[in-house]
């Protein structure tokens, strides 16, 4: 079976050194991606992913792999990271179909709960359960 | 036995004098103060407390915490007020904290509290809770920097994908739900969109949003299964609203939100437009059956009521399979850009194939087998070839015709053989495996040849 794969997109490695512990023991194969292409190439392999891109840095380069995510795979859960300076970078964010998007007040730590929730296969109930 | 020694009459009023120096001194304070006991109910604001929210001590006094006996209005009404000071859990395991909110609707003007939480108490008890509010301003309420215009051009081409003419079909059904979205965008009330799995809910409803006039504002995707309940709430309650302008929030499976954030969205819609002209519209979708849902008492009744106000059917795809051409059209055209060549068509004997599937992942499988499709094919179109394998019929057809007699008698002399392995030969036992009278297999036994094994 694949494993599941967490992504993230950032320049300095903190997000990354958050969810690690989390990633080594859900058995989630963690991927800190800097370039495009190898963020998609990862994303083709299928199975379940998530995406965190933290914003701020380079916004064009990190909404034009939003758009291309979420356009190209819509199976893959994606969450944005921000710090909240420019409001109107959530909306873009939710407009282009990302899952979740933290920016303060919210505390980061929140993102382990966001992403481990994101892991989970959507719940599937049928006429049997009831 | 001793009596218990009585307290010291002037340790007693010493202890109250203290009391009303240190009330005498919050009271004096400009900066709005509130004091929690440790059951989270409130015991003590101040007077500037009372000038911010227009509420004096005597109305919220001990309301802090929801009870269930108390169903008056007013305390109804204080709920946001009070969810807004409820301390966050590291307060009460002992540390201070320091937190952004939004100010509750209804009695204070719109703006970010910036609440101060001091628990009170020493060593592993917790004796109370000293807040402190500040006025602070909106994240990015000063001049915020332009969007990028490669940024504006993105969300603009996106949000022009949402058309109605997407929506293009022969199925009545399909037509149908044209209609009703035409209908939903000229108004605000909630809708309720229902539909198997994949069959495009959210889609729909992006479309909806795109042809209103809050198409400006921000279209909010909640998937409520999977997301925590705090980062729901968040969004949900107004404590983190994307710039402060109406849009959208669309619930992806509203049935697996909390209880208590069903009574609180409940209520929220309940108070209608007139009370809150800024507000979310709401939207949810859900691929099983409400009436499931609610039977199995997942979702409450009343916020059913006030979801599905309009509620649109979405048909599956095996029962619009006249509209693949088009389908597989408008999913190459979102795909272009994932791969080096712009793959437009499907060749006709891969359409036939698409055509036989009975498509249980419905538009959400379409796309991923074109995704896949496209990335092996190697011309501009996608041939059978390049079809995942699942999709091509696992019997192989036979080089010589088979009668359909001679078939059926294979089965069901395999049938009866594999009924009396499992039963032990017991053949009343097998009869009724088969659901079929006893001598009517002991008939068929003799007619096939089938031998009595002892």
């Amino acid at each position: 079976m694949r494993l599941a794969q967490l992504l993230v997109w950032e320049s300095d490695g903190r997000v990354a050194e958050m969810l690690r512990e989390c990633a080594a023991k859900q058995q989630w194969a963690l991927h800190e991606v800097r370039q495009a292409e190898a963020c998609l190439g990862l994303l083709r392999h299928g199975g379940r992913n998530v995406l965190v891109v933290k914003v701020g840095r380079d916004l064009e380069a990190e909404f034009t792999l939003l758009e291309q995510v979420t356009r190209c795979f819509p199976e893959a859960s994606v969450v944005v990271v921000g710090d909240g300076d420019n409001p109107g970078l959530a909306d873009v964010a939710w407009d282009l179909g990302v899952h979740y998007v933290l920016v303060p007040p919210q505390p980061r730590h929140r993102l382990v709960d966001i992403v481990t929730g994101l892991m989970k296969s959507p719940a599937k109930r049928s006429e049997d359960e009831s | 036995m001793a009596a218990s020694p009585t307290p010291e009459p002037n340790a007693e009023r010493a202890k109250s004098d203290d009391g009303l120096r240190w009330t005498a001194f919050f009271q004096r304070s400009q900066i709005p103060i509130f004091l929690l006991n440790r059951r989270q109910q409130l015991v003590f604001v101040n007077r500037a407390w009372e000038a911010l929210t227009g509420l004096p001590l005597g109305r919220v006094r001990g309301s802090l915490r929801r009870r269930r006996e108390q169903r008056a209005r007013p305390f109804e009404a204080l709920k946001p007020l009070m969810r807004v000071l409820r301390p966050p859990r590291e307060v009460l395991d002992g540390q201070t904290a320091r937190i952004r909110r939004l100010s509750p609707r209804g009695q204070v003007s719109r703006g970010w509290w910036e609440i101060a939480f001091f628990p009170l108490g020493g060593g592993d008890q917790l004796h109370g809770v000293l807040g402190t509010i500040q006025l602070a301003p909106l994240p990015g309420a000063g001049p915020a920097s332009p969007l990028p215009e490669k940024l504006v051009n993105l969300r603009l081409q996106r949000c022009h994908e949402y058309r109605l003419d997407h929506l293009h079909s022969e199925l009545p059904a399909m037509q149908r739900v044209v209609e009703q979205v035409r209908l939903a965008s000229q108004s605000s009330v909630p809708v309720l969109l229902v539909g198997e799995p994949g069959t495009g809910k959210q889609w729909v409803a992006r479309t909806v949003h795109q042809l209103s006039e809050q198409r400006e504002a921000p279209f909010v995707a909640l998937d409520c299964s999977r997301l925590p309940a705090l980062a729901l709430e968040d969004v949900l309650l107004g404590e983190h609203q994307p710039a402060q302008r109406r849009g959208v929030v669309y619930l992806k499976e509203p049935a697996s939100l909390s209880r208590d954030l069903q009574d609180q969205l409940c209520q929220w819609l309940s108070h209608g437009e007139e009370a809150e002209p800024n507000r979310w519209r709401v939207m949810a979708g859900c691929s099983v059956d409400p009436a499931l849902e609610l039977r199995a008492g997942r979702l409450r009744e009343d916020l059913y009521c006030q979801l599905s106000l309009l509620t649109i059917a979405l048909p599956p795809l095996r029962e619009r399979l006249a509209d693949l051409p088009f389908l597989t059209e408008q999913i190459l055209r979102r795909l272009h850009g994932d791969t080096d060549r712009r793959i437009t068509a499907v060749a006709p004997d891969a359409l036939d194939l698409l055509h036989n599937h009975a498509w249980p992942g419905n538009l959400r499988e379409l796309h991923a087998v074109l995704s896949a499709a496209s990335r092996r094919a190697r011309g501009d179109r996608i041939g059978l070839a390049d079809l995942a394998a699942y999709l091509r019929p696992s019997v192989p057809v036979p080089e010589r015709a088979l009668p359909l007699k001679t078939l059926l008698a294979q089965v069901e002399r395999r049938l009866i053989e594999l009924a009396l392995r499992q039963t032990k030969q017991n053949k009343s036992r097998a009869a009724e495996l088969l659901a079929i009278w006893r001598p009517l297999l002991l008939r068929r036994m003799k007619a096939l040849g089938i031998e009595e094994q002892a």
